[in-house]
């Protein structure tokens, strides 16, 4: 009977463990999406090619602490670009260290005309907060440069010219969950850009969209208010 | 300053040079005089924007390059030795005054934050990591990656 006892006791605790090891931390999360890792890349946000050369980009996107499936990352930023291998972004970095250990930076990446790529890691800016990320092509100096709310955090040189726009939310695996919620939907406001000759910034104002409809939302609130959010989550 | 924390990151660490520069300018200490690293080279700096200054002239390090390697290990979260370690003069930011700093470089990393525009799909090959430490506090200054890209 004692001895019946003791292995209910046991059981019931190796039934509680087994429980918490394979629940995700909620208090490390916003939310869970419960879907299967494949690896593939997903983007929520919305692009431009302009008539004319960009020579700037920049929002004010939110920071958010989305669940990040196991050594995965999910970022959201801004960039110039022309063509899948030639890119110059900032945004914010958020990585699992594959323990659902989470750690949050500010980043930069840029590639030359060879195919190499370049990143540069900073100081996370505060959950909630909305950092207007920033990035200038010079065309008199052929050079990027990068600024998070105003501070320039480097400058390189430059070895392309910069055809379009983006400003998106990006995740690793459908396990990911894309940052925000439907009713919590993580917003990139003021979000314009600069062409070269041009003087004014002007509104980004074209639809937004996202990889995989059926997981990720994007709605353009405004000509230059977008959100974008996990249809898994609430919050 | 920086004193934030990487743990964990998966890395694709394939080989170690095996080879330790220091340049140190302590009492009893050999000085490498140039920047000749095979991981990275200066013209790799100049592409990423660091371009290096002379450090001669400079005060002594307070902080060793053993302990800055430490720190970096730490930062990243990985316990791979670092191939190449360098004292050099640095601006953790444009316009600010240059600072001498422990260069730590270890080969290989991890996958950068981003995979590029949305609509691409690219393939990426981590080359080396770079972790910038101050010499004075034994702060990170800021740490960086790299490596090729292709369609």
């Amino acid at each position: 009977m004692r001895s019946a006892l003791i292995l209910r006791l046991l059981l019931a605790q190796v039934v509680a463990l087994t429980t918490i090891a394979v629940a995700p931390d909620a208090a490390a999360a916003a939310c869970w999406p419960d879907r299967v890792n494949n690896g593939a890349s997903y983007f929520a946000g919305t692009g431009r090619t302009p008539s004319a050369f960009p020579r700037g980009v920049r929002s004010n996107i939110e920071v958010y602490e989305p669940y990040t499936f196991r050594s995965s990352e999910v970022t959201a930023w801004t960039m110039l670009h022309r063509g899948g291998t030639k890119w110059s972004q900032v945004g914010w970095w958020q990585n699992d260290d594959g323990f659902l250990n989470e750690t949050r930076w500010n980043f930069i990446q840029w590639t030359d005309a060879n195919g190499n790529y370049f990143t540069r890691f900073y100081s996370p800016s505060t959950i909630g907060s909305s950092p207007k990320y920033q990035v200038m092509y010079d065309t008199m100096r052929v050079e990027w440069s990068w600024s998070v709310n105003g501070v320039i955090l480097h400058a390189a040189p430059a070895h392309w010219r910069p055809e379009t726009v983006q400003i998106q939310g990006e995740t690793h695996t459908r396990a990911d969950q894309m940052p925000g919620g439907y009713n919590a939907r993580v917003t990139m406001k003021e979000s314009h850009f600069i062409v070269d000759g041009g003087s004014t910034w002007l509104f980004i104002n074209t639809a937004a969209g996202v990889t995989d409809s059926t997981i990720h939302g994007a709605n353009k609130v405004n000509a230059e208010w977008y959100e974008i959010w996990d249809r898994a989550c609430s919050a | 300053m920086l004193s934030l924390k990487v743990t964990g990151r998966r890395y694709t660490v394939t080989a170690l040079l095996g080879c330790v520069l220091l340049m140190m300018s302590g009492p009893g200490i050999a000085a490498p005089s140039q920047y000749d690293s095979v991981l990275l080279t200066e013209e790799d700096l100049k592409a990423h924007g660091l371009n290096l200054q002379a450090v001669s002239g400079k005060d002594s390090p307070a902080v060793s390059a053993e302990d800055a390697a430490a720190t970096a290990q730490s930062i990243l979260g990985i316990a791979a030795r670092p191939a190449d370690t360098f004292r050099i003069l640095a601006s953790a930011m444009p316009g600010l005054t240059p600072q001498t700093a422990w260069l730590v470089l270890f080969e290989g990393g991890a996958l950068p934050p981003s995979r590029g525009p949305a609509g691409s799909e690219n393939e990426f090959k981590p080359r080396y990591t770079g972790v910038l430490i101050d010499d004075r506090s034994g702060k990170l200054v800021y740490w960086f990656e790299g490596g090729s890209v292709s369609p």
